[in-house]
Parts: C-alpha cells; sequence; structure tokens
C-alpha cells in the first residue's frame, strides 16, 4: 500500500501532541485543564510549535457579534464626525467678510490658526478624530498575522529542532517558535469556524465536528464558486451534507470543539503554508478536509470531485488573484517604460528602416496589446541565461502552437516591467517582418535592406531583433555563384555579437535549414516543448477568464480538463496548449449558441465539439447508446448472418473501448479472423467500421498480398524522406479501422511491423513522426489452413477444438506464436451452411427492395423463390460470394430490362417467383 | 451577557489609551516607509541614475567629437535639474512626515486655546 505509506510521511511532518489530562478539550468540568492550559492541541511542524487559542463557544461568538458591532458604530460616527468638522470649516470660512482687509490678512495668516471660534474648535477636533481613524483602521490590518514563509536563508540554516515531548517542554519552549494559528485564519476562516459551532448548537451535536465545519464553508462565496466550477449538482451535495450532519450523535450538554476538528486547523494552516498563502482560507479548510477526512473525501467522490480536482480548482481561483496582482503591477513599471524608439539613458537613435519592417513588442506590450504568458518562466530564464552569459543569440525550437511566440511575447512584457538582466534593461525587443522584408524587391535589393537594418541596430544599441520562422530567410539568394545568401549576411551580423537576436523555427525546419547553415552556428538551440497537460490546464484556466467575459459563459472545471485531455488525446497535427486554447474558444461560442447567455460550459459540450472535428463518439455513453451497446450482437447481425462467435468477441471488444476500460497504450483492439473466403470476414469488418466509426468507409485496407517482399515495408512507413502509405493514412484519420487483408501473404519482416503497432499502439515513420495507432481497431483476415477448417468442419469438431489445432499445426508455418500472442482474439469464421446462405439471400434482396424503392417500386420475393436463388449462389468453396453474381444475373439484370422497355412503372410491384421469373403486377392508372 | 458588553467598552476604552502610543510607534513607523516609497518611486521615474551612468555617453548615438561635448553639456543639465526636482520631493516628503509627528501637539494646542 504505497498510498497508505506516502500518507504517514506527510503526517509526519505534523505532529500532534495531545493533551492526556483533558484529552485535548483544554477544559476539564468547565476548569481551565492545567496541563495545557486551554490549549488542548499543540502541533509541531517545520521547528515551530502550532497551537490554537481562539477561544469559539457561545460567549465568545457573541462577544466578537458585539465588538463587530460596537466597532462599526464607531467607526460610522467618526466619519459623520469628521464631515461635521468640514461643514464647521466651511461655515467658517463662508462667514468670514471678505471685503475686509482684515479677513483677508485672516485668512492668509497666521491669525486664522489663532483666532478663535467656535466652529474651528469642532474642526479641529474632527481632525483629531479622523487621526483616530486612521489608528483604528490601520491597527486592524496590521493585527491580522501573515504566514511566516520560509525564506531561501532560513531553509539553507538547516537547525532541525525536535518536537517537545510533553506539555512541560512544550510550555518552556521559546516564545519565538511558537505560532498562533488563529491569528493567521482570514476573518472568513474564522467565521466558518463559529457557523460550524452554531451549527452544531442548532443539531444539538455536543461535538462540533469536521462535518460541521465541512458544511459550513458553503456559506461563503469561494467555496460555492469553487463548486460551481467543478459543475456538482448542489442538490445531491446538500443532501449528503444532510446525511453527514445525521450521522452524528444528538445530546444535551455544553458544546465543544472537537479535537479532532482542532486537528484540522493545523492541517488547513500547513495547507496554507505549502501553497504559500498570506493566510489560512476557507479555501485551505476544505482541502484539508477533502485530504484527510475519509468521510467527506468519499462524499465528494460520490459527487465525482477528488482532491486533485479540487486542488486544481482552487489553483484556477488563485490564479485568476495573481493574474490580476500582476496586471496592476505592471501597469505601474509600464509608464516609466518609454513610448518610443528612445531608451531612457537617451543614447539610442531613430530606427526608420527597422521600423517600416517590424512590430515593436515591447511597445505592444506597454500598451497591453500582448496576452500574458503563463508558465513558461523556464524557458525565459534558459534565453535570459544564453544572453547575459555573452553567449549571444537564441533559436527557440519548438512546434507550432506549442508557445514560442508566447514565451518572446512574454519576455517583452518582463522587459517592459524591467524584471530582466541588467544587459536587457532599457531595451526594445522589436520583430522584424521577413516577409515585408523580402517583398516586392529582388535578393540583392533585399539584402541591401537588412543590411541597413542591421546597421541602425547596431548603432541604435538598444534593439533586441526578433525573427519568427527563421527558416523563411534561408535560400534567399541571388542566384550567381558567388552571390550570397539572406541568412548569411544575418548570421555574419550575429556571429560579431553586436546585438542580440531571438529567432524562432518548427525542430523539422531547423533540422532542415538552420542546423547546418552558418546560422546554426552563431544561435543556441532552445527547445521549446508541448507543455505537459496540467501545465495546458492552467494555462486554459488562465486564459479562460477574458473568453468568459466575451461569451457571458462559465466554464465548469471538467470542462477545462476535458479540453485539455480530449484535445491531446483526438487532435494530432496540432500542438497544446494552442489546439486547446483553440477549442476553449470555439467551445465557449457553442455553449451560448446552445443555452443562452449564463449558460455553464460541461465536459459533454467539450466533447461534443471535438466529436464534430474528428468523426469520432466522444460523449458520455448515455442511456440510449448504452442500450444500444448492450445489444450489440443484434445490431451486427442485422447485416452478418451466423459466426456467433466472431460477432460476440468482436462486440464485448467494443463495449470495452467504449466503456474506457481498454489498455490506453495498444489499439482498441487487434482481431484475427481466419476462415475460409466468402463467409463474411470483410463483411463484418466493415460492420464495426459503421458501428464504431460511423461510416463503413471509414477503414484503411490494405492488400497484404501487395507487400510479399521486404522492400515493401518502405511503402508501408515511407522511403526516407517521404510519407508512407499505411502511417500517413493513420496519421491523418486516427480513428478507423485497420483492415488487413490476407495476413499470410505478407512477408514475415513486414509482420514485425505489426507486432510493434499491436504492442505498443505506434509506429514511427521514416520522417522521425511517431504516429498514434491506439485509437484504431485493427482486423487481420486470413486464409491460411481453410481446407483444415473446412475438412473439420465437415466432421464436426467443435469451434474451440479446430481453433487450438489451427493454431498448433496450421497457422505455424505462416505466422509466428509471438505475433499470434498479439491478438486480442483469433476467430475463426466457419463455413456457411444453406440455411446462412438463404438469410443472406433475403438480405441482397432488401439492397435490391431498397434500391426500387427509390424509384417507387415494390418489390418482394417468395420464399421459394429466394431459397432458389440460395442455391444457385452458394458454394461450399467460395461461401456466399458467387451469390452477388446470381442475384446480379437473375433479379438485377431481368429488372433493369423492364425497367428499360417501360413495362416497370411507379408504383407497379415485381415478384420474384420460383424459376427466377419475374411477374410485374400492374398498379391502377391513377 | 453583561459581562461581554462590559469587556467590549474596556477593550474599547483601552484601545483609546493606546492611540497615542501608535501614533509615535508603529503609525509613524507606517508614516515614514509611506513617505520613502513615495521618494523612492520619485526616483525612479526622474531616472536620476541612469543620467548619471551615461554622463559621458553620447546622447542620440553622436560618437563624434561635437556630438560627446554637446552631450556632456546636455545631460549635465538634465541632472542638475532632475537632482533639483528630486531634493525638492524629498523635502516635501519628510515635511509631511514631520507634519505626522507634529500633528498631536498642534491639534491639542488648538483646541485648547479655541476652547479658553
Amino acid at each position: 500500500m504505497p498510498n497508505l505509506e506516502k500518507k504517514e510521511k506527510e503526517e509526519d511532518k505534523l505532529q500532534f501532541l495531545i493533551c492526556s489530562a483533558c484529552n485535548g478539550l483544554g477544559e476539564i468540568n468547565g476548569n481551565v485543564c492545567p496541563q495545557c492550559h486551554d490549549l488542548g492541541v499543540v502541533a509541531w511542524f517545520n521547528n515551530s510549535l502550532l497551537y490554537w487559542s481562539k477561544k469559539i463557544d457561545t460567549r465568545a461568538i457573541y462577544h466578537d457579534r458585539l465588538e463587530s458591532a460596537f466597532n462599526k458604530f464607531i467607526n460610522i460616527i467618526l466619519v459623520i464626525f469628521g464631515i461635521i468638522g468640514l461643514a464647521a470649516l466651511g461655515w467658517y470660512i463662508w462667514n468670514l467678510d471678505f471685503s475686509s482687509a482684515l479677513s483677508r490678512s485672516i485668512l492668509a495668516s497666521q491669525i486664522f490658526w489663532s483666532k478663535l471660534s467656535f466652529f474651528i474648535e469642532i474642526f479641529w477636533f474632527s481632525v483629531l478624530t479622523n487621526m483616530f481613524l486612521i489608528y483604528r483602521v490601520e491597527r486592524k490590518r496590521g493585527l491580522r498575522a501573515k504566514l511566516a514563509h520560509q525564506t531561501y536563508e532560513t531553509k539553507e540554516m538547516g537547525v532541525k529542532l525536535f518536537p517537545p515531548a510533553n506539555w512541560i517542554e512544550a510550555e518552556k519552549m521559546d516564545k519565538k517558535l511558537k505560532i498562533n494559528v488563529a491569528k493567521a485564519f482570514s476573518p472568513e476562516a474564522i467565521e466558518s469556524i463559529k457557523k460550524a459551532y452554531r451549527l452544531s448548537t442548532r443539531f444539538k451535536n455536543l461535538e462540533v465536528a469536521s462535518a460541521h465545519l465541512f458544511a459550513s464553508l458553503f456559506a461563503f462565496s469561494k467555496i460555492n464558486i469553487i463548486f460551481a466550477r467543478l459543475g456538482t449538482d448542489s442538490k445531491a451535495l446538500v443532501e449528503r451534507i444532510g446525511w453527514l450532519l445525521a450521522d452524528l450523535p444528538v445530546s444535551e450538554g455544553e458544546i465543544y470543539i472537537s479535537t479532532e476538528l482542532k486537528k484540522y486547523f493545523f492541517r488547513a494552516y500547513k495547507e496554507a503554508y505549502e501553497g504559500k498563502n498570506d493566510q489560512v482560507d476557507v479555501t485551505e479548510l476544505l482541502l484539508t478536509l477533502a485530504k484527510d477526512n475519509e468521510k467527506i473525501s468519499e462524499t465528494l467522490l460520490d459527487l465525482d470531485v477528488d482532491l486533485n480536482k479540487i486542488k486544481n480548482v482552487i489553483q484556477w481561483v488563485r490564479v485568476r488573484e495573481i493574474m490580476r496582482g500582476k496586471m496592476q503591477r505592471f501597469r505601474g513599471s509600464a509608464k516609466l517604460k518609454p513610448k518610443g524608439a528612445m531608451d531612457r539613458a537617451m543614447t539610442a537613435m531613430a530606427t526608420p528602416h527597422l521600423d517600416q519592417f517590424s512590430n515593436d513588442l515591447t511597445l505592444l506590450a506597454r500598451s497591453g496589446y500582448l496576452a500574458p504568458c503563463i508558465g513558461r518562466e523556464k524557458e525565459i530564464e534558459e534565453i535570459f541565461r544564453i544572453i547575459e552569459g555573452g553567449r549571444g543569440s537564441a533559436i527557440l525550437v519548438g512546434n507550432p502552437g506549442v508557445g514560442k511566440t508566447s514565451i518572446v511575447e512574454g519576455m517583452a512584457e518582463r522587459m517592459v516591467e524591467e524584471d530582466v538582466p541588467m544587459i536587457l534593461q532599457d531595451k526594445r525587443l522589436v520583430s522584424l517582418s521577413i516577409s515585408r522584408l523580402i517583398s516586392g524587391v529582388s535578393a540583392s535589393e533585399a539584402q541591401e535592406r537588412l543590411l541597413i537594418i542591421l546597421d541602425e541596430i547596431v548603432r541604435a544599441g538598444n534593439v533586441i531583433l526578433f525573427i519568427d520562422n527563421l527558416q523563411e530567410i534561408v535560400g534567399i539568394t541571388s542566384g550567381g555563384e558567388e552571390s550570397m545568401d539572406l541568412s548569411d549576411v544575418l548570421a555574419q551580423a550575429l556571429a560579431k555579437k553586436y546585438f542580440f537576436c531571438l529567432t524562432t523555427a518548427a525542430p523539422a525546419d531547423y533540422a532542415k535549414y538552420i542546423e547546418n547553415n552558418p546560422l546554426g552556428n552563431v544561435l543556441h538551440k532552445v527547445d521549446v516543448r508541448e507543455v505537459d497537460e496540467n501545465a495546458a490546464i492552467q494555462i486554459i484556466e488562465a486564459k479562460s477568464g477574458n473568453i468568459e467575459y466575451r461569451n457571458n459563459v462559465y466554464f465548469s472545471y471538467d470542462a477545462v480538463a476535458a479540453i485539455v485531455k480530449l484535445s491531446s488525446r483526438y487532435i494530432h497535427e496540432r500542438y497544446l496548449p494552442e489546439k486547446a486554447i483553440s477549442i476553449l474558444e470555439e467551445v465557449a461560442v457553442y455553449a451560448r449558441k446552445q443555452r443562452g447567455e449564463g449558460a455553464v460550459v460541461m465536459a459533454d459540450d467539450v466533447a461534443n465539439i471535438i466529436s464534430e472535428k474528428t468523426g469520432i463518439n466522444l460523449t458520455k455513453v448515455t442511456e440510449k447508446e448504452s442500450e444500444k451497446l448492450l445489444h450489440l450482437e443484434e445490431t451486427i447481425h442485422n447485416r452478418v448472418i451466423g459466426q456467433e462467435e466472431a460477432v460476440i468477441a468482436v462486440a464485448s471488444s467494443l463495449r470495452r473501448a467504449r466503456a474506457e476500460l481498454r489498455e490506453n497504450k495498444r489499439p482498441i483492439a487487434n482481431l484475427l479472423f481466419l476462415g475460409p473466403t466468402g463467409v463474411g470476414k470483410t463483411e463484418l469488418a466493415k460492420t464495426v467500421a459503421d458501428v464504431y466509426f460511423g461510416n463503413e468507409n471509414n477503414m484503411i485496407r490494405l492488400d497484404m498480398s501487395e507487400y510479399q517482399d521486404k522492400a515493401s515495408i518502405y511503402r508501408l512507413i515511407g522511403a526516407p524522406g517521404e510519407a508512407g502509405i499505411l502511417t500517413e493514412a493513420v496519421r491523418k484519420n486516427p480513428f478507423t479501422l485497420l483492415l488487413l487483408d490476407e495476413m499470410e501473404k505478407a512477408h514475415p519482416d513486414i509482420l514485425n511491423v505489426f507486432l510493434q503497432v499491436m504492442d505498443d499502439g505506434r509506429l514511427t515513420d521514416s520522417l522521425g513522426r511517431t504516429i498514434d495507432f491506439t485509437n484504431i481497431i485493427l482486423i487481420a483476415t486470413s486464409n491460411a489452413g481453410t481446407q483444415f477448417i473446412q475438412e473439420q468442419v465437415k466432421l464436426g469438431t467443435p469451434g474451440e477444438e479446430i481453433k487450438q489445432k489451427l493454431m498448433e499445426t496450421e497457422l505455424k508455418s505462416y505466422f509466428r506464436p509471438e505475433f499470434l500472442n498479439r491478438f486480442d482474439g483469433i476467430i475463426v469464421f466457419k463455413p456457411l451452411n444453406l440455411e446462412q446462405v438463404i438469410q443472406i439471400t433475403k438480405l441482397m434482396l432488401q439492397g435490391v427492395v431498397k434500391r426500387l424503392e427509390e424509384k417507387g417500386i415494390n418489390f418482394s420475393a417468395s420464399d421459394q423463390a429466394v431459397e432458389e436463388l440460395a442455391k444457385i449462389g452458394f458454394d461450399p468453396i467460395f461461401g456466399a460470394r458467387p451469390l452477388r453474381r446470381a442475384v446480379q444475373e437473375k433479379v438485377d439484370n431481368a429488372l433493369a430490362d423492364y425497367l428499360l422497355r417501360g413495362e416497370l412503372k411507379r408504383r407497379d410491384i415485381a415478384v420474384l417467383e420460383p424459376g427466377g421469373v419475374i411477374r410485374i403486377e400492374k398498379a391502377k392508372e391513377l | 451577557m453583561f459581562t461581554v458588553a462590559l469587556q467590549v467598552i474596556i477593550d474599547f476604552i483601552k484601545d483609546i489609551l493606546y492611540f497615542p502610543l501608535w501614533w509615535y510607534s508603529a503609525g509613524a513607523a507606517k508614516a515614514f516607509l509611506f513617505s520613502l516609497n513615495k521618494i523612492r518611486n520619485m526616483a525612479r521615474q526622474l531616472g536620476l541614475k541612469i543620467w548619471v551612468a551615461n554622463l559621458f555617453r553620447p546622447m542620440f548615438g553622436q560618437y563624434d567629437f561635437a556630438g560627446r561635448v554637446i552631450s556632456f553639456f546636455i545631460r549635465l543639465v538634465q541632472i542638475i535639474a532632475r537632482s533639483i526636482m528630486m531634493v525638492v520631493w524629498i523635502v516635501l516628503m519628510l515635511i509631511l512626515f514631520l507634519i505626522w509627528l507634529a500633528l498631536p501637539p498642534f491639534i491639542i494646542y488648538q483646541i485648547i486655546i479655541n476652547f479658553s
């Protein structure tokens, strides 16, 4: 049980000392406990002794209430008095006689201050009360203790102190080591405890327990916002809280805070400390209750809320507060940044050419046009290190959408705040547009332009150059043998290190154009990787505010998590966080259009959008659909006759996939269909494609007989520098059925390729891209051992036995055992009997009925005629394959003749009769 | 409940008694920090440090002799002007702080003379 161990370890960090005399209650029979002096429980945490010394009982609650009302009253009186004082002063000045020289001099001179008057007296007194008001407000603000956070230095000191073993030691401890946790609680958090106390009074529970606190937390908007974000059903929540409270024992007597609850106060403090918060707020109380209280965490789990979700939502609320603070600070410091091209030291010079071909990013950031950059501190620091270390310029290499530009914009923002290394302070970050630079001129003129611009940059001395998509600059040359490439011009300038340059490129472009170019030598590579899912969630959370505001909708946490999870799983080709952000925007509009303004965006909305984009059914399994899934066999049998075993195997693997019970690292199902030709192998595969992927054409079909030599592997995964047939098809449509016909005919080396696909669910193509195969259904068909199957079926051997024998003997010559082992199911299709062929004939004739219906003509066939047709079409060796031809010849051809001759018209009935005759019943003329 | 009310009143009286003490201890410190902060902001805004650091660097990239000489004097003038502004601001802020310190006796004096 590694989970339990971890929990215990965390508990180690918070060691409780519970008073043995009073059992942690702090009092014995209404008197203060002589041993612990009313503390009851203390906790040792991080070299400090935590204690709780705020009394919470009826008297204390009453006292706090009275005091708060009284204080409000006093403050109002003080404000009123301040106004009266000002009025008195005004009245006094108003009544001065300005016509006399004396009054004018009174106002201006010292006499004003020493002139005696009742009104002036009032005014001075009001100044005193105003001072008193300032004192009260400021002092109250000062009383709230902030959590003492470890700084880097204190952490390094590393003196390990030991917790007190008993109460005598605890009492003797240095005062500096003792922390009154209650002081660090926010007013709201204290209020929630009081509410819990009142709640337990109301329910006549002697002990104020964690359930009371949990219930009382919902009186606070912060907690309600969290649960709204979590999309919790409020009715169910209220009901469950009711159950929790109903579980508690009821009795009469003096109500007290339970020792258990006190422990949660300390745990909440620990949460706040670890979360680097200034105060212990209601959110920390919620967090610790959800984390450490088994009943509450179970209750929440029943509502589909786990600890990680709560943590992420709390983080969400906090990220917004942090961003708001950041924005204010940004505005403050942005004022100091110069508006134009000039630096504050006035050493720069105008750069008219550069300005013509560029955007000033710092200027844009200063005016607030750039979106804030979140969670990319690591990359920005790396760029700073490169620049500061004098190594020159950097290139950000990453796939489109991973946030390269965002990093550069984040840098621009930090440059505005001057939160950058010395060398970057008081500089501009200017983005040069290559397309503008080269448009409309020849290569040599473009070079001239670039040279002038670079010269300007060097002379100005305050420009950091940014070039997006650097590969665009490579290969622009006037063509002569000795003529220079545009990229060489830049490379030479950068090599001198007169200025810094930031550039970006996609990995493939970097490898192809830049790495082996002179530019590659002067640019230091910074890898920008796709963010992981958790970081993407945080980015989405930070971006959501703006989008919510614009669309007037609200995102639930589930929706945000689903956006990241589903887009990373189902949308390939694009990268996080860009793809998630675009879904975020789309889903907000979708929810508003569907349900109007004020709608809450749920995970299902996200699934809908992504389903629409990918064509995969991702929505939650609805009741209607689960009904359909449970009866999948019947649905399949509508198209496939017989082959019970095969249908069951396929149906159950589809159910597993839809209920998300499958392994995510492998394809949805790997199936091998064995059997003679014409028994329904391909038909079943088509049906699966129709049922699961929505369309029977949604399949990639490879005839493996075309891959008989070793070299044909390159057709599958691509020759170097080219895309392969298989990999490209799956890359473009990862949700598909992969049908490998006549598997036994492929070269053994090719089978090895599929070994990898079936085991790991991925394949690397010759371009180095990893293709995801985890959302395909792989079906291989094979005629191997057909003879054997037919013989055994004739002998009446049971199906399981045939399969066993087949694998032990016949198949061995075609497939290696490890290959066969990779299949989830090896399904033997049995030869069809006449009964089944008749049913198939009926199905085929249904097709004829459908086609004729379009022309308004009815068609029917007598049973005898169907049987006759079936006998013609049935062949023990070719199965039902000749049947199609028989239907074509006997039915379709005759009907076509009638239609052409005009003997078969709308509303007529065509009847297929024994002997292959088609009789026509003429409809009445209208 | 009477005892509770009494306690609130007593607390309030204690509060009043602590008021002058606070004004000259924690309050004064706060006022001082406020002034200091204002001075700091002004210093950042004037960028005096930047001007001094770049005294010998020519302005607008004019690295020729004439440019250097002109720049030096322009910068000198700027530095002097900015220094004066800075000094004035510091004095203003100090006065603000001194007002904080002087306010209580002054007001009490005013109340007394007006009363009599």
